[in-house]
């Protein structure tokens, strides 16, 4: 089999499984856990080309990989804070409780 | 390759449980082991660094963050418990299936042979880029945390008495 | 068999600790309600386990060989860069000791855990905290590397902290789990870096691998030498942080404190860890880098430093058993000291001894803990010696087991192992370069150990029942009393295997063969030793005696000796202040640091902040007040009219972000599908 079809599809289901969190969880906090399933599919994707692409070197992949953690780890810190002072204001972390903005 | 083929279907199920779960307690250290599965992934394609990161900031900090958070939100009623909104399911799965099908078949239509490749990552390598070529993305990154350090401390701090 | 079994050895060795921990993940899975399974699963994989460990155990019965059995594995686990991490399995006599005591005791306080536990309702974690115990401590005794080592050394902790945690709704549990976790992890960062320094020098962390290891004389001849701060070769520096360390785990003064706090656990708990393996793990560490503690000219400055520290906190933990009421307690003190008689046999170069000791004090060791088990669980849970008394009657099979384990302990002659060993380290000892110092303070403890061990005996099952105290007590069942027997036998034979006529065990672990030694009494003044140690049970259990013989059947009264004694007997009940020390001398700086920083914030960092929103918010205002002047009154008459149409839209705004994202999703799954598959 070719590993990088299998790497390839292992993140394809990553990301729509994460995908499929952001839109049907409840839980503020679980559709972050789906944000970060669908950040660890693109670096998975990253390393995949590296790893059995041609070689390259200026690591453009691992490079992207290491950038995007970065970025994952402020994300999360941020999207938490904030979940954290909604929670304060409203009890309760259920996505459909912030709706102030509803028409 | 036999790495790659024990770790993939062990991800699948860890990620599945982390978005099925409903008790998100469980579905927050899922993650956790779904995120240390991939960085054994890592390792194992000879990216020993990134996975070594991978470890550290995704595991031993986002997760065990996500876990946190988890715990300081625990639900007072019983309600809350409900997972997922029922009648989200039918169109969440009506968009995310016929994208995964989309990604499938484009991976298996439109992919060639796959080279021998490199299973080298040079630390020294990494650190020389992040100096030189990347040094602006690094500055930028790290004025990005810094500002995010800020506002996460600033958002999380007690509101005082008067608004 | 033991031919045949030698290709298939380096896969057997890493089965026996991955079995048990293959059996706790298993128990992790497993639902509270399934605890039968659980602790069938615990048991039958430790069970194999034992087997193979046996079977390792034969393999390294070479006799006649002059070269020491030693079996080593390498494989690179990592690589970083351009070094490479490298791990692996180790058995030499040492080891293949330590695997068959340790599964094979552990087994048998499963069996007992079965019984003693059975009315717990998370019984099946605790089998799997057990398991999770057993496989850790059993990769810590395999490890072939000080990298592996230290990795299973923090799981045998984490294990430790979970099982003595067990009942966390006891904010004293809670309190001596966190307890022991953070003062062993003062040790173990000494450890840490101990490790890095070695690292550092040698440039590998394996102990043997084919005249390259840590262990081996090119390293050793590197870390001799290099001197570092104050005149230390690299070597002595690294080898007294790897004793900081061992000193965490092995309960030496001044890092003991947590021990006998450990108690908290379930009584299974205090016999397997903190009493027969993980506690013995300190010593096992040292005796396996001893190489590194005597690279040296003659007597070095680790071995020193070992041999002192063995020796005071030998006779400390022994003077201050000798005023603790608490049956656990006392025991928990005596292991302290007996750990401290093991190092004095590292430090004074007795490894065989300090091995034998390690393994003999497991048996006898284990033997009083489950005892007192049964003792306890007999007493519906009461634990204060002064309440009981006369219990040899009501709890007659629990007393004979009980005292095996005791004469062993205090060294009653010729039958019991107990003897032997603490004859072994005594000898070691004496015949020292270094001086007579630690020699005098393990005589001493000696003594002390015999005394206090005859008090605990009368207390419990002598004289008549005190009262207030235990009402109605009675006997364990079957499935409690069988492993006291089991390990009791242990603990007589072992006896057999190390007597100076034939010192089989000593020379097994050294890689000799042993002959029968017929005058070995002629050698070396040895009669005068066995007649000092004859000498030391004797007064010390006539003194016990003496003193305990008739104690008051109330259990209020006071203890014989407490009015003898005066302040030096309360300095002793309270363990010689060393939890005060700690308290006024770490705990309450870092709690005024704490406050110190806390007032920082508050004081400085929060009006800054608070100074920086006001900034913000003023300037906010400005321009929301130039918007509502300049711009909004033209743009107001504007939106009004398309107020009123938008509202009809406005539907469709539910404010719910993800129903707005499944819009967003449906409409890229539509696109994705015309795109690609029309």
């Amino acid at each position: 089999m070719n590993p990088l079809a299998v790497l390839l599809t292992l993140s394809s289901v990553l990301f729509a499984l994460g995908l499929f969190a952001v839109l049907t969880r409840r839980n503020t906090i679980l559709v972050l856990v789906g944000i970060e399933l669908m950040l660890n599919a693109a670096n998975l994707n990253f390393i995949g080309f590296w790893r059995y692409g041609p070689p390259d070197p200026q690591l453009t992949g691992p490079m992207f990989v290491l950038f995007g953690i970065a970025i994952a780890a402020a994300e999360a810190a941020v999207g938490l804070a904030i979940i954290l002072m909604v929670f304060r204001h409203t009890r309760s972390t259920d996505l459909n409780a912030s709706n102030s903005l509803h028409g | 390759m036999t790495a790659l083929l024990i770790l993939s279907p062990l991800i699948m199920l860890a990620a599945l449980g982390a978005v099925w779960k409903a008790r998100p307690v469980h579905a927050g250290l899922l993650l956790a082991l779904t995120l240390s599965l991939a960085g054994m992934l890592y390792i194992a394609l000879g990216a020993e660094f990134l996975g070594l990161v991978q470890f550290m900031v995704y595991v031993g900090a986002v997760a065990v963050l996500i876990v946190f958070a988890l715990l300081i939100t625990r639900p007072r009623d019983e309600i809350e418990e409900i997972a997922r909104r029922p009648k989200s399911v039918g169109p969440g799965l009506l968009c995310t299936l016929p994208l995964l099908a989309t990604l499938l078949y484009t991976v298996d239509r439109t992919l060639p042979e796959a080279p021998p490749g490199t299973a080298d990552l040079p630390v020294r390598r990494i650190g020389e880029l992040l100096f030189t070529t990347h040094a602006p993305a690094v500055l930028a990154v790290a004025i990005l945390l810094t500002a995010v350090m800020l506002g996460a401390a600033l958002f999380a701090r007690e509101p005082s008495k008067k608004p | 068999m033991a031919e045949a079994l030698q290709p298939h050895l380096p896969t057997l060795l890493w089965a026996i600790p991955l079995l048990p921990l293959l059996a706790a993940t298993a128990v992790a899975f497993l639902p509270d309600a399934r605890g039968r399974i659980a602790s069938k699963l615990a048991i039958g994989a430790l069970g194999v386990s034992c087997v193979l460990a046996l079977l390792a155990t034969a393999c390294t019965l070479t006799p006649g060989v002059d070269k020491p059995f030693r079996l080593t594995t390498s494989a690179t686990w990592f690589t970083f860069g351009e070094s490479a991490l490298k791990v692996g399995v180790l058995l030499d006599p040492m080891s293949a000791a330590m695997i068959a005591m340790v599964t094979f005791v552990a087994l048998w306080i499963f069996i007992y855990s079965t019984g003693y536990m059975a009315d717990e309702k998370r019984f099946g974690r605790f089998f799997g905290f057990l398991s999770l115990f057993c496989g850790a401590m059993l990769m810590v005794v395999l490890a072939n590397s000080l990298l592996l080592l230290f990795i299973a050394w923090e799981l045998v902790g984490l294990a430790s902290y979970l099982l003595i945690g067990f009942y966390f709704e006891k904010p004293s549990a809670a309190a001596a789990a966190q307890k022991a976790f953070i003062t062993t992890r003062v040790g173990d960062m000494a450890f840490f870096l101990g490790m890095i320094w070695l690292y550092r020098q040698t440039g590998t962390l394996l102990f043997y691998d084919g005249g390259n290891g840590l262990l081996e004389s090119a390293a050793l001849a590197s870390l001799a030498g290099t001197t570092t701060l104050g005149g230390l070769t690299v070597s002595a520096a690294a080898a007294l942080l790897l004793l900081v360390g061992a000193m965490g785990k092995s309960g030496q003064v001044p890092l003991h404190t947590w021990l006998p706090d450990a108690m908290e656990g379930p009584t299974p708990v205090s016999a397997l860890i903190h009493a027969a393996t993980m506690v013995a793990a300190g010593v096992f560490m040292v005796a396996r880098v001893h190489p590194i503690f005597a690279n040296g000219d003659g007597v070095t400055t680790a071995l020193t430093a070992t041999a002192w520290i063995g020796g005071i906190t030998a006779l400390y933990a022994a003077c201050v058993a000798v005023a603790q009421y608490d049956f656990k307690r006392i025991l928990a003190y005596s292991t302290v000291s007996q750990l401290g008689f093991m190092m004095v046999a590292l430090g004074t170069g007795g490894v065989g001894a300090a091995m034998f000791h390690l393994i003999a004090h497991a048996f006898f060791k284990a033997l009083l803990f489950l005892s007192a088990g049964s003792v306890i669980h007999g007493c519906h849970g009461e634990q204060d010696i002064r309440k009981m008394g006369g219990l040899s009657k009501p709890l007659r099979r629990t007393f004979l087991a009980y005292s095996i384990g005791m004469m062993a302990l205090a060294g009653f002659p010729f039958l019991f192992s107990g003897f032997w060993s603490k004859e072994a380290i005594l000898h070691s000892a004496e015949i020292w370069p270094g001086g007579k110092g630690p020699f005098a303070l393990a005589v001493a403890a000696a003594l002390l150990t015999a005394f206090y061990m005859t008090r605990q005996a009368l207390l419990v099952f002598f004289g008549k029942p005190r009262r207030p105290g235990v009402e109605h007590p009675h006997e364990s069942p079957g499935v409690i009393l069988v492993p006291l027997y089991v390990l009791a036998a242990g603990a007589v034979l072992l006896s057999l295997i190390a007597t100076p006529f034939w010192p089989w065990f000593e020379k097994w672990i050294d890689g000799e063969a042993a002959r029968f030694h017929g005058g070995a009494f002629g050698e070396h003044g040895a009669i005068g030793l066995l007649i000092l140690s004859l000498a030391l049970v004797t007064v010390g259990v006539g003194a016990g005696w003496a003193v305990y013989r008739r104690v008051s059947d109330d259990s209020g009264a006071p203890d014989p000796l407490s009015g003898k004694l005066g302040p030096l007997w309360r300095l002793l009940e309270n363990a010689m202040g060393f939890d005060a020390l700690y308290q006024k001398a770490i705990i309450g700086p870092l709690a005024m640091l704490a406050s110190l920083i806390d007032a920082i914030e508050r004081g400085i960092l929060v009006p800054v902040m608070a100074a920086g929103e006001t900034v913000l918010k003023a300037f906010g205002r400005l321009t929301g007040a130039s918007d509502e002047r300049g711009l909004n009154a033209g743009f107001d008459g504007a939106c009004s009219g398309l107020k009123r149409r938008a509202a009809g839209a406005s539907g469709a705004q539910t404010g719910r972000i993800q129903s707005y994202l499944r819009t967003i999703g449906l409409g890229v799954a539509v696109l994705l599908v015309l795109y690609l598959w029309l």
